[in-house]
Protein backbone atom coordinates (compact mmCIF):
# COMPACT_ATOMS: atom_id res chain seq x y z
CA UNK A 1 0.00 0.00 0.00
CA UNK A 2 2.20 2.79 -1.39
CA UNK A 3 0.54 6.68 -0.98
CA UNK A 4 1.14 8.06 -4.26
CA UNK A 5 3.49 11.43 -3.83
CA UNK A 6 1.74 14.15 -4.22
CA UNK A 7 2.46 18.29 -2.68
CA UNK A 8 0.54 19.23 0.34
CA UNK A 9 -1.79 21.67 -0.17
CA UNK A 10 -1.77 24.60 2.04
CA UNK A 11 -4.71 23.20 4.89
CA UNK A 12 -5.82 27.31 4.87
CA UNK A 13 -6.65 29.86 2.19
CA UNK A 14 -4.60 33.27 2.56
CA UNK A 15 -7.94 35.09 4.06
CA UNK A 16 -8.97 38.84 3.97
CA UNK A 17 -9.31 41.54 6.44
CA UNK A 18 -13.15 40.78 6.78
CA UNK A 19 -12.97 37.07 6.85
CA UNK A 20 -9.62 37.77 9.53
CA UNK A 21 -12.18 39.37 11.57
CA UNK A 22 -14.53 36.62 11.75
CA UNK A 23 -11.53 34.22 12.60
CA UNK A 24 -10.67 36.28 15.27
CA UNK A 25 -14.56 36.14 16.25
CA UNK A 26 -14.29 32.29 15.82
CA UNK A 27 -11.16 32.21 17.58
CA UNK A 28 -12.50 33.94 20.53
CA UNK A 29 -15.26 31.29 20.14
CA UNK A 30 -13.84 28.65 19.89
CA UNK A 31 -11.38 29.33 22.52
CA UNK A 32 -14.47 30.01 24.86
CA UNK A 33 -15.93 26.91 24.14
CA UNK A 34 -12.62 24.27 24.36
CA UNK A 35 -11.74 26.17 27.56
CA UNK A 36 -15.32 25.73 28.54
CA UNK A 37 -15.57 22.04 27.75
CA UNK A 38 -14.67 21.21 31.28
CA UNK A 39 -17.29 24.10 33.00
CA UNK A 40 -20.58 22.25 31.11
CA UNK A 41 -22.95 25.11 32.89
CA UNK A 42 -21.09 27.98 30.68
CA UNK A 43 -21.27 25.86 27.32
CA UNK A 44 -25.32 25.25 28.10
CA UNK A 45 -25.63 28.50 29.08
CA UNK A 46 -24.30 29.89 25.62
CA UNK A 47 -26.05 27.34 23.52
CA UNK A 48 -28.88 28.25 25.13
CA UNK A 49 -28.91 31.83 24.38
CA UNK A 50 -27.66 31.19 20.79
CA UNK A 51 -30.41 28.63 20.20
CA UNK A 52 -33.11 31.18 21.18
CA UNK A 53 -31.59 33.54 19.46
CA UNK A 54 -31.62 31.69 16.03
CA UNK A 55 -35.13 30.59 16.20
CA UNK A 56 -35.09 34.38 15.98
CA UNK A 57 -33.73 34.32 12.19
CA UNK A 58 -35.62 34.72 9.38
CA UNK A 59 -36.59 30.93 8.55
CA UNK A 60 -35.09 31.54 4.54
CA UNK A 61 -31.74 33.08 5.46
CA UNK A 62 -31.20 30.87 8.06
CA UNK A 63 -31.54 27.92 5.75
CA UNK A 64 -29.47 29.00 3.09
CA UNK A 65 -26.54 29.49 5.64
CA UNK A 66 -27.15 27.85 9.17
CA UNK A 67 -23.32 27.33 10.42
CA UNK A 68 -22.54 30.54 9.67
CA UNK A 69 -25.48 32.28 11.33
CA UNK A 70 -24.81 30.01 14.21
CA UNK A 71 -21.10 30.78 14.39
CA UNK A 72 -21.54 35.13 14.29
CA UNK A 73 -24.69 34.64 17.19
CA UNK A 74 -22.50 32.10 19.56
CA UNK A 75 -19.48 34.71 18.53
CA UNK A 76 -21.00 37.53 19.69
CA UNK A 77 -22.48 35.70 22.61
CA UNK A 78 -18.75 35.11 23.50
CA UNK A 79 -17.76 38.10 22.88
CA UNK A 80 -20.46 40.00 25.07
CA UNK A 81 -19.79 37.49 27.64
CA UNK A 82 -16.02 38.60 27.52
CA UNK A 83 -16.99 41.86 28.06
CA UNK A 84 -18.77 41.13 30.85
CA UNK A 85 -16.66 39.28 32.69
CA UNK A 86 -14.04 41.65 32.58
CA UNK A 87 -16.66 44.51 33.48
CA UNK A 88 -16.15 46.68 30.57
CA UNK A 89 -19.19 48.82 28.70
CA UNK A 90 -20.22 46.60 25.73
CA UNK A 91 -18.81 48.63 23.38
CA UNK A 92 -18.45 47.15 19.29
CA UNK A 93 -15.19 48.69 18.05
CA UNK A 94 -14.97 47.60 14.42
CA UNK A 95 -11.25 49.65 14.41
CA UNK A 96 -10.21 47.73 17.17
CA UNK A 97 -11.30 44.80 15.83
CA UNK A 98 -9.32 45.50 12.21
CA UNK A 99 -6.22 46.20 14.91
CA UNK A 100 -6.88 43.02 16.59
CA UNK A 101 -7.36 41.26 13.09
CA UNK A 102 -3.55 42.87 12.43
CA UNK A 103 -2.15 41.49 15.07
CA UNK A 104 -3.96 39.22 17.43
CA UNK A 105 -2.50 38.47 20.12
CA UNK A 106 -3.04 42.32 21.55
CA UNK A 107 -6.30 42.98 22.32
CA UNK A 108 -7.21 38.85 23.31
CA UNK A 109 -3.70 38.58 24.54
CA UNK A 110 -4.56 36.25 27.76
CA UNK A 111 -5.37 34.10 24.55
CA UNK A 112 -1.97 33.31 23.65
CA UNK A 113 -1.98 31.11 26.99
CA UNK A 114 -4.94 29.58 26.01
CA UNK A 115 -3.66 28.58 22.67
CA UNK A 116 -0.54 26.98 24.00
CA UNK A 117 -2.25 25.03 26.36
CA UNK A 118 -4.89 24.20 23.20
CA UNK A 119 -1.71 22.82 21.08
CA UNK A 120 -1.02 20.38 24.03
CA UNK A 121 -4.45 19.57 23.93
CA UNK A 122 -4.43 18.27 20.44
CA UNK A 123 -1.41 16.45 20.89
CA UNK A 124 -3.43 14.43 24.04
CA UNK A 125 -6.73 14.07 22.15
CA UNK A 126 -4.49 12.50 18.78
CA UNK A 127 -2.94 10.01 21.32
CA UNK A 128 -6.12 7.29 21.96
CA UNK A 129 -7.36 7.55 18.11
CA UNK A 130 -6.83 4.50 15.85
CA UNK A 131 -4.04 5.21 13.68
CA UNK A 132 -6.53 5.48 10.30
CA UNK A 133 -8.43 7.75 11.98
CA UNK A 134 -4.92 9.96 12.90
CA UNK A 135 -4.05 9.49 9.10
CA UNK A 136 -7.64 10.80 8.40
CA UNK A 137 -7.59 13.32 10.43
CA UNK A 138 -3.68 14.46 9.34
CA UNK A 139 -4.78 14.41 5.24
CA UNK A 140 -7.74 16.78 6.02
CA UNK A 141 -6.23 19.01 8.30
CA UNK A 142 -2.34 19.50 7.80
CA UNK A 143 -1.97 18.47 3.76
CA UNK A 144 -5.53 19.96 3.10
CA UNK A 145 -7.40 17.26 0.69
CA UNK A 146 -10.65 16.56 -0.12
CA UNK A 147 -12.89 13.71 1.18
CA UNK A 148 -12.18 11.96 -1.65
CA UNK A 149 -8.86 12.53 -2.44
CA UNK A 150 -8.02 11.10 1.06
CA UNK A 151 -10.45 8.20 -0.01
CA UNK A 152 -8.27 7.53 -2.95
CA UNK A 153 -5.18 7.78 -1.01
CA UNK A 154 -5.97 5.37 1.43
CA UNK A 155 -8.54 3.01 -0.41
CA UNK A 156 -11.53 3.46 1.49
CA UNK A 157 -14.25 5.04 0.29
CA UNK A 158 -15.88 8.73 1.30
CA UNK A 159 -18.43 7.49 3.05
CA UNK A 160 -15.67 5.43 5.43
CA UNK A 161 -13.64 8.81 5.40
CA UNK A 162 -16.48 11.13 6.44
CA UNK A 163 -17.14 8.51 9.45
CA UNK A 164 -13.62 7.94 10.89
CA UNK A 165 -13.41 12.03 10.60
CA UNK A 166 -16.93 12.26 12.87
CA UNK A 167 -15.80 9.67 14.85
CA UNK A 168 -12.16 10.97 16.01
CA UNK A 169 -14.07 14.40 16.70
CA UNK A 170 -16.40 12.90 18.90
CA UNK A 171 -13.49 11.10 20.77
CA UNK A 172 -11.33 14.10 21.02
CA UNK A 173 -14.28 16.01 22.29
CA UNK A 174 -14.61 13.19 24.90
CA UNK A 175 -11.08 13.40 25.38
CA UNK A 176 -10.83 17.07 26.24
CA UNK A 177 -13.67 16.44 28.37
CA UNK A 178 -12.32 13.99 30.50
CA UNK A 179 -8.49 14.92 31.13
CA UNK B 1 -10.57 1.98 22.59
CA UNK B 2 -13.41 0.55 22.50
CA UNK B 3 -14.09 2.19 26.02
CA UNK B 4 -13.03 5.62 24.71
CA UNK B 5 -15.72 4.55 21.85
CA UNK B 6 -18.26 3.57 24.33
CA UNK B 7 -18.30 7.04 26.08
CA UNK B 8 -18.77 9.12 23.42
CA UNK B 9 -22.49 10.35 23.59
CA UNK B 10 -24.30 9.68 20.59
CA UNK B 11 -25.31 13.44 20.26
CA UNK B 12 -21.58 14.36 20.16
CA UNK B 13 -21.32 11.47 17.48
CA UNK B 14 -24.14 13.33 15.50
CA UNK B 15 -22.67 16.78 16.13
CA UNK B 16 -19.26 15.28 14.71
CA UNK B 17 -21.19 13.85 11.97
CA UNK B 18 -22.90 17.26 10.54
CA UNK B 19 -19.44 18.76 11.03
CA UNK B 20 -17.55 17.02 8.79
CA UNK B 21 -20.58 16.95 6.25
CA UNK B 22 -20.55 20.69 6.42
CA UNK B 23 -17.16 21.38 5.07
CA UNK B 24 -18.53 19.90 1.67
CA UNK B 25 -21.75 20.57 2.14
CA UNK B 26 -25.07 20.54 -0.63
CA UNK B 27 -28.19 22.53 -0.35
CA UNK B 28 -29.74 19.48 1.18
CA UNK B 29 -27.41 18.87 4.03
CA UNK B 30 -27.63 22.25 4.65
CA UNK B 31 -31.46 22.34 4.94
CA UNK B 32 -31.47 19.39 7.20
CA UNK B 33 -28.81 20.83 9.21
CA UNK B 34 -30.82 23.73 10.02
CA UNK B 35 -33.38 21.33 10.92
CA UNK B 36 -31.60 19.35 13.25
CA UNK B 37 -30.05 22.44 15.03
CA UNK B 38 -33.78 23.69 15.64
CA UNK B 39 -34.83 20.88 17.13
CA UNK B 40 -33.22 21.52 20.53
CA UNK B 41 -30.33 23.63 22.15
CA UNK B 42 -28.72 20.08 23.17
CA UNK B 43 -28.15 19.90 19.41
CA UNK B 44 -26.72 23.61 19.47
CA UNK B 45 -24.57 23.10 22.08
CA UNK B 46 -23.32 19.60 20.99
CA UNK B 47 -22.53 21.35 17.53
CA UNK B 48 -20.91 24.04 18.52
CA UNK B 49 -18.53 21.74 20.58
CA UNK B 50 -17.72 19.51 18.03
CA UNK B 51 -16.80 22.59 15.84
CA UNK B 52 -14.40 23.82 18.49
CA UNK B 53 -12.46 20.67 18.61
CA UNK B 54 -12.59 20.51 14.47
CA UNK B 55 -11.39 24.30 14.25
CA UNK B 56 -8.96 23.05 17.28
CA UNK B 57 -7.38 20.30 14.87
CA UNK B 58 -6.41 23.14 12.22
CA UNK B 59 -2.97 23.01 13.89
CA UNK B 60 -3.02 19.65 13.23
CA UNK B 61 1.25 18.69 13.29
CA UNK B 62 2.53 21.96 12.00
CA UNK B 63 6.06 20.67 12.26
CA UNK B 64 4.54 17.63 9.62
CA UNK B 65 6.03 14.86 12.26
CA UNK B 66 4.06 12.72 11.38
CA UNK B 67 4.21 9.98 8.73
CA UNK B 68 0.51 9.08 7.48
CA UNK B 69 2.23 5.62 5.49
CA UNK B 70 3.68 4.89 8.75
CA UNK B 71 0.36 5.33 10.60
CA UNK B 72 -1.39 3.55 7.57
CA UNK B 73 0.79 0.55 7.69
CA UNK B 74 0.22 0.39 11.54
CA UNK B 75 -3.60 0.19 10.68
CA UNK B 76 -2.86 -2.42 8.16
CA UNK B 77 -0.72 -4.59 10.12
CA UNK B 78 -1.95 -5.52 13.57
CA UNK B 79 1.59 -4.92 15.36
CA UNK B 80 -0.12 -5.76 18.82
CA UNK B 81 -0.97 -9.86 18.71
CA UNK B 82 1.99 -10.35 16.50
CA UNK B 83 4.62 -11.07 18.33
CA UNK B 84 2.91 -13.40 21.54
CA UNK B 85 0.76 -14.99 18.45
CA UNK B 86 3.99 -16.24 16.62
CA UNK B 87 5.64 -17.28 20.16
CA UNK B 88 2.91 -19.47 20.79
CA UNK B 89 3.24 -20.95 17.72
CA UNK B 90 6.83 -21.47 17.57
CA UNK B 91 6.80 -23.42 20.83
CA UNK B 92 3.89 -25.47 19.99
CA UNK B 93 6.02 -26.78 16.56
CA UNK B 94 7.58 -30.10 17.39
CA UNK B 95 11.39 -29.73 17.04
CA UNK B 96 13.77 -30.72 13.97
CA UNK B 97 16.67 -29.86 12.62
CA UNK B 98 14.97 -27.21 10.28
CA UNK B 99 12.72 -26.23 12.94
CA UNK B 100 15.07 -25.21 15.18
CA UNK B 101 16.66 -23.23 13.24
CA UNK B 102 13.34 -21.60 12.46
CA UNK B 103 12.58 -21.07 15.61
CA UNK B 104 16.03 -19.15 16.39
CA UNK B 105 14.64 -16.82 13.42
CA UNK B 106 11.72 -16.88 14.87
CA UNK B 107 12.25 -15.70 18.42
CA UNK B 108 15.61 -13.59 16.74
CA UNK B 109 12.45 -11.66 14.60
CA UNK B 110 10.10 -11.42 17.89
CA UNK B 111 12.45 -9.52 19.58
CA UNK B 112 13.94 -7.29 16.46
CA UNK B 113 9.75 -6.95 16.21
CA UNK B 114 9.47 -5.72 19.89
CA UNK B 115 11.91 -3.61 19.30
CA UNK B 116 11.83 -2.31 16.05
CA UNK B 117 8.45 -2.84 14.96
CA UNK B 118 6.97 -4.30 12.00
CA UNK B 119 9.28 -3.46 9.07
CA UNK B 120 12.41 -5.88 10.55
CA UNK B 121 9.30 -8.11 11.17
CA UNK B 122 8.43 -8.43 7.67
CA UNK B 123 12.12 -8.80 6.24
CA UNK B 124 13.24 -12.03 8.60
CA UNK B 125 9.74 -13.07 9.07
CA UNK B 126 9.51 -17.21 8.88
CA UNK B 127 6.98 -18.11 11.17
CA UNK B 128 3.14 -16.94 10.35
CA UNK B 129 2.22 -13.57 10.60
CA UNK B 130 -0.75 -12.68 12.52
CA UNK B 131 -2.96 -10.27 11.94
CA UNK B 132 -6.10 -9.65 14.45
CA UNK B 133 -8.61 -7.05 14.51
CA UNK B 134 -10.68 -6.29 18.04
CA UNK B 135 -14.57 -5.57 18.41
CA UNK B 136 -15.51 -3.55 16.16
CA UNK B 137 -13.04 -2.59 14.29
CA UNK B 138 -12.11 -4.02 10.75
CA UNK B 139 -8.70 -3.57 8.49
CA UNK B 140 -7.30 -4.31 5.06
CA UNK B 141 -3.67 -5.35 4.47
CA UNK B 142 -2.13 -6.51 1.41
CA UNK B 143 -0.25 -9.28 1.11
CA UNK B 144 3.96 -9.90 -0.25
CA UNK B 145 1.69 -11.24 -3.08
CA UNK B 146 0.49 -8.02 -4.01
CA UNK B 147 -3.09 -9.92 -2.24
CA UNK B 148 -5.67 -8.16 0.01
CA UNK B 149 -6.93 -8.76 2.74
CA UNK B 150 -9.87 -7.32 4.57
CA UNK B 151 -10.51 -8.22 8.34
CA UNK B 152 -13.65 -7.73 9.61
CA UNK B 153 -14.64 -6.60 13.48
CA UNK B 154 -13.49 -9.73 15.85
CA UNK B 155 -11.22 -11.76 12.71
CA UNK B 156 -8.03 -13.46 13.72
CA UNK B 157 -5.73 -14.78 10.30
CA UNK B 158 -2.15 -15.96 10.11
CA UNK B 159 -0.46 -15.77 7.16
CA UNK B 160 2.71 -18.32 6.16
CA UNK B 161 3.92 -17.68 2.11
CA UNK B 162 6.76 -20.01 0.59
CA UNK B 163 7.68 -20.94 -2.25
CA UNK B 164 5.40 -23.37 -2.80
CA UNK B 165 2.06 -22.22 -1.76
CA UNK B 166 0.48 -19.09 0.34
CA UNK B 167 -1.58 -20.41 3.25
CA UNK B 168 -3.95 -18.34 5.23
CA UNK B 169 -5.40 -19.63 8.43
CA UNK B 170 -8.61 -17.88 9.07
CA UNK B 171 -8.34 -18.95 13.00
CA UNK B 172 -11.73 -17.03 14.17
CA UNK B 173 -14.07 -14.57 12.18
CA UNK B 174 -14.46 -13.36 8.72
CA UNK B 175 -12.51 -12.08 6.14
CA UNK B 176 -12.94 -11.24 2.18
CA UNK B 177 -9.92 -12.20 0.37
CA UNK B 178 -8.89 -10.35 -3.36
CA UNK B 179 -5.98 -12.92 -4.71
CA UNK B 180 -3.42 -12.47 -6.97
CA UNK B 181 -3.03 -15.07 -9.97
CA UNK B 182 0.11 -17.18 -9.26
CA UNK B 183 -0.89 -20.86 -10.88
CA UNK B 184 3.03 -21.58 -9.20
CA UNK B 185 1.78 -21.60 -5.59
CA UNK B 186 -1.54 -21.94 -4.87
CA UNK B 187 -3.48 -19.67 -2.11
CA UNK B 188 -5.08 -21.94 0.36
CA UNK B 189 -7.11 -20.55 3.27
CA UNK B 190 -8.11 -23.36 5.69
CA UNK B 191 -10.65 -22.21 8.25
CA UNK B 192 -10.77 -25.34 10.89
CA UNK B 193 -11.33 -28.38 8.94
CA UNK B 194 -11.92 -26.44 5.93
CA UNK B 195 -9.63 -25.97 3.19
CA UNK B 196 -9.99 -23.16 -0.35
CA UNK B 197 -8.28 -22.76 -2.65
CA UNK B 198 -8.37 -20.24 -5.10
CA UNK B 199 -6.95 -19.04 -8.27
CA UNK B 200 -7.29 -15.53 -9.02
CA UNK B 201 -10.44 -14.56 -7.51
CA UNK B 202 -12.33 -12.32 -4.79
CA UNK B 203 -14.13 -14.64 -2.05
CA UNK B 204 -15.27 -14.01 1.53
CA UNK B 205 -14.89 -16.86 4.18
CA UNK B 206 -17.07 -16.72 7.49
CA UNK B 207 -16.30 -18.93 10.31
CA UNK B 208 -18.58 -19.36 13.23
CA UNK B 209 -19.50 -22.14 16.04
CA UNK B 210 -21.34 -24.11 13.39
CA UNK B 211 -19.15 -24.09 10.42
CA UNK B 212 -17.78 -21.90 7.73
CA UNK B 213 -19.37 -20.02 4.78
CA UNK B 214 -17.59 -19.83 1.77
CA UNK B 215 -19.57 -16.84 -0.73
CA UNK B 216 -17.36 -16.25 -4.20
CA UNK B 217 -17.62 -12.92 -5.52
CA UNK B 218 -15.55 -13.45 -8.72
CA UNK B 219 -13.60 -16.76 -10.15
CA UNK B 220 -13.80 -19.88 -8.85
CA UNK B 221 -12.93 -21.75 -5.37
CA UNK B 222 -12.49 -25.71 -4.29
CA UNK B 223 -13.53 -26.49 -1.54
CA UNK B 224 -12.32 -29.16 0.47
CA UNK B 225 -13.75 -30.23 3.64
CA UNK B 226 -11.06 -31.99 5.81
CA UNK B 227 -7.23 -30.18 5.85
CA UNK B 228 -4.78 -33.39 4.92
CA UNK B 229 -2.28 -33.36 7.49
CA UNK B 230 0.37 -32.39 4.53
CA UNK B 231 -0.74 -29.10 5.01
CA UNK B 232 -1.33 -28.97 8.60
CA UNK B 233 2.15 -29.46 9.19
CA UNK B 234 3.08 -26.37 7.43
CA UNK B 235 7.00 -26.28 8.44
CA UNK B 236 7.47 -28.03 4.91
CA UNK B 237 4.59 -27.79 2.71
CA UNK B 238 4.35 -30.60 -0.27
CA UNK B 239 4.66 -28.99 -3.47
CA UNK B 240 0.75 -29.62 -5.60
CA UNK B 241 1.95 -32.68 -7.42
CA UNK B 242 2.06 -34.60 -4.29
CA UNK B 243 -0.40 -33.15 -1.85
CA UNK B 244 -1.65 -36.75 -1.68
CA UNK B 245 -2.58 -36.68 2.37
CA UNK B 246 -1.08 -39.43 4.08
CA UNK B 247 -3.65 -40.17 6.07
CA UNK B 248 -7.21 -40.44 4.12
CA UNK B 249 -9.41 -37.98 6.07
CA UNK B 250 -12.91 -39.18 6.56
CA UNK B 251 -14.42 -37.40 3.61
CA UNK B 252 -12.27 -35.45 0.80
CA UNK B 253 -15.30 -34.47 -1.54
CA UNK B 254 -14.02 -31.09 -3.35
CA UNK B 255 -16.47 -28.82 -4.55
CA UNK B 256 -16.30 -26.05 -7.11
CA UNK B 257 -17.66 -23.07 -5.56
CA UNK B 258 -18.30 -20.28 -8.49
CA UNK B 259 -18.98 -16.73 -8.89
CA UNK B 260 -22.67 -15.99 -7.47
CA UNK B 261 -22.29 -19.03 -5.84
CA UNK B 262 -21.82 -20.01 -1.29
CA UNK B 263 -21.07 -22.75 0.21
CA UNK B 264 -21.41 -23.85 3.12
CA UNK B 265 -19.33 -26.12 5.33
CA UNK B 266 -20.59 -27.90 8.52
CA UNK B 267 -17.95 -28.91 10.70
CA UNK B 268 -18.24 -32.49 10.00
CA UNK B 269 -17.45 -31.94 6.74
CA UNK B 270 -20.90 -31.77 5.10
CA UNK B 271 -21.36 -29.05 2.22
CA UNK B 272 -24.09 -27.30 0.94
CA UNK B 273 -23.72 -25.49 -2.27
CA UNK B 274 -26.51 -22.42 -2.98
CA UNK B 275 -27.11 -19.65 -5.39
CA UNK B 276 -25.80 -16.09 -3.10
CA UNK B 277 -29.22 -13.91 -4.06
CA UNK B 278 -27.35 -10.74 -3.37
CA UNK B 279 -23.46 -10.37 -3.94
CA UNK B 280 -23.26 -6.85 -2.72
CA UNK B 281 -24.70 -8.30 0.63
CA UNK B 282 -21.76 -10.78 1.24
CA UNK B 283 -19.43 -7.95 0.92
CA UNK B 284 -21.66 -5.26 2.76
CA UNK B 285 -19.36 -5.30 5.76
CA UNK B 286 -16.69 -3.07 4.44
CA UNK B 287 -19.20 -0.64 4.32
CA UNK B 288 -19.95 -1.60 8.26
CA UNK B 289 -23.30 -2.50 6.89
CA UNK B 290 -25.80 -5.21 8.31
CA UNK B 291 -27.84 -6.16 5.45
CA UNK B 292 -30.79 -8.49 6.60
CA UNK B 293 -33.46 -9.95 4.08
CA UNK B 294 -36.05 -12.17 6.13
CA UNK B 295 -32.96 -13.11 8.25
CA UNK B 296 -34.27 -14.74 11.77
CA UNK B 297 -33.83 -12.47 14.75
CA UNK B 298 -32.04 -14.85 16.11
CA UNK B 299 -28.45 -14.16 13.41
CA UNK B 300 -29.50 -10.72 13.38
CA UNK B 301 -28.53 -9.82 17.13
CA UNK B 302 -25.40 -12.16 16.38
CA UNK B 303 -24.26 -10.42 13.68
CA UNK B 304 -24.64 -6.92 15.74
CA UNK B 305 -23.01 -8.54 18.94
CA UNK B 306 -20.22 -8.97 16.36
CA UNK B 307 -19.45 -5.32 16.53
CA UNK B 308 -20.37 -3.89 19.37
CA UNK B 309 -19.31 -3.92 22.76
CA UNK B 310 -23.56 -3.45 23.88
CA UNK B 311 -24.93 -6.84 23.48
CA UNK B 312 -28.06 -7.82 22.68
CA UNK B 313 -29.88 -10.73 24.25
CA UNK B 314 -33.21 -12.39 23.12
CA UNK B 315 -35.21 -13.95 25.23
CA UNK B 316 -38.19 -16.48 23.92
CA UNK B 317 -37.70 -19.32 20.95
CA UNK B 318 -40.74 -17.37 19.08
CA UNK B 319 -39.16 -13.75 19.58
CA UNK B 320 -35.29 -15.19 18.07
CA UNK B 321 -37.17 -17.02 15.21
CA UNK B 322 -39.28 -13.51 14.31
CA UNK B 323 -37.55 -12.12 10.43
CA UNK B 324 -36.48 -9.30 9.69
CA UNK B 325 -35.45 -7.13 6.74
CA UNK B 326 -33.63 -3.82 6.84
CA UNK B 327 -30.41 -2.30 6.21
CA UNK B 328 -28.46 -1.12 9.89
CA UNK B 329 -25.03 0.45 10.24
CA UNK B 330 -23.08 -2.24 12.05
CA UNK B 331 -22.11 0.40 15.03
CA UNK B 332 -25.33 1.29 16.12
CA UNK B 333 -27.50 -1.01 17.47
CA UNK B 334 -29.72 1.63 19.00
CA UNK B 335 -30.92 1.69 15.48
CA UNK B 336 -31.85 -1.78 15.75
CA UNK B 337 -33.38 -1.63 19.41
CA UNK B 338 -35.62 1.40 17.89
CA UNK B 339 -36.79 -0.54 14.92
CA UNK B 340 -38.04 -3.47 17.29
CA UNK B 341 -39.63 -1.44 19.53
CA UNK B 342 -41.64 0.79 17.57
CA UNK B 343 -44.44 -0.95 17.37
CA UNK B 344 -44.69 -1.47 21.12
CA UNK B 345 -44.89 -5.33 21.23
CA UNK B 346 -41.45 -6.03 22.79
CA UNK B 347 -39.72 -4.96 26.04
CA UNK B 348 -36.56 -4.12 26.18
CA UNK B 349 -34.71 -4.04 29.24
CA UNK B 350 -31.68 -1.84 29.70
CA UNK B 351 -30.65 -2.70 33.30
CA UNK B 352 -28.05 -4.66 32.82
CA UNK B 353 -25.26 -2.23 31.71
CA UNK B 354 -23.28 -3.43 28.65
CA UNK B 355 -26.32 -6.35 28.11
CA UNK B 356 -29.70 -4.88 26.79
CA UNK B 357 -32.30 -7.87 27.14
CA UNK B 358 -35.29 -8.00 24.41
CA UNK B 359 -38.64 -10.38 25.26
CA UNK B 360 -41.71 -10.16 24.13
CA UNK B 361 -44.50 -8.21 25.91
Amino acid sequence: MGLPDRPAKPARRQSSLASTAYDLYHTALQNFLVRRLRSAQDAQDLAQEAYLRLLRLERGEFVNKPQAYLYRIASNLVYEFKLRERNDPVVFDSEALDQAAENPREPFAYEASERLSAEQQVESMLTGLPPLYRAVLVLRKRDGLSYSEIARTLDISVHTVKKYLARAVAQCRSAVRES
Amino acid sequence: MSAARRETHPLAEEAAQWVVELEEPTPRVLREFAAWLEASPRHVEEFLLASAVWKELDGLDAARRIDVQRLVEEARSNVRPLVPEAMREISDESSGPSRARRRVLGIVAAAAALVAGIAIWLVMATAPDVYATSRGEQRAFRLADGSVVHLNTQSRVEVEFTRMERSIRLLEGEALFNVEHDPARPFRVIAGPTVIEAIGTRFNVYRTDAGTTVSVVEGIVEISPTIPPALSARAAPPPRSDAQPQVRPVSVVAERVAAGEQARVSLEGEIVKEAVPDLARVVAWRERRLVFRGDPLEDVVREFNRYNELQIRLEGDALRARRLTGVFDADDPMSLLQFLTRDGTLIVDETGGDEIVIRER
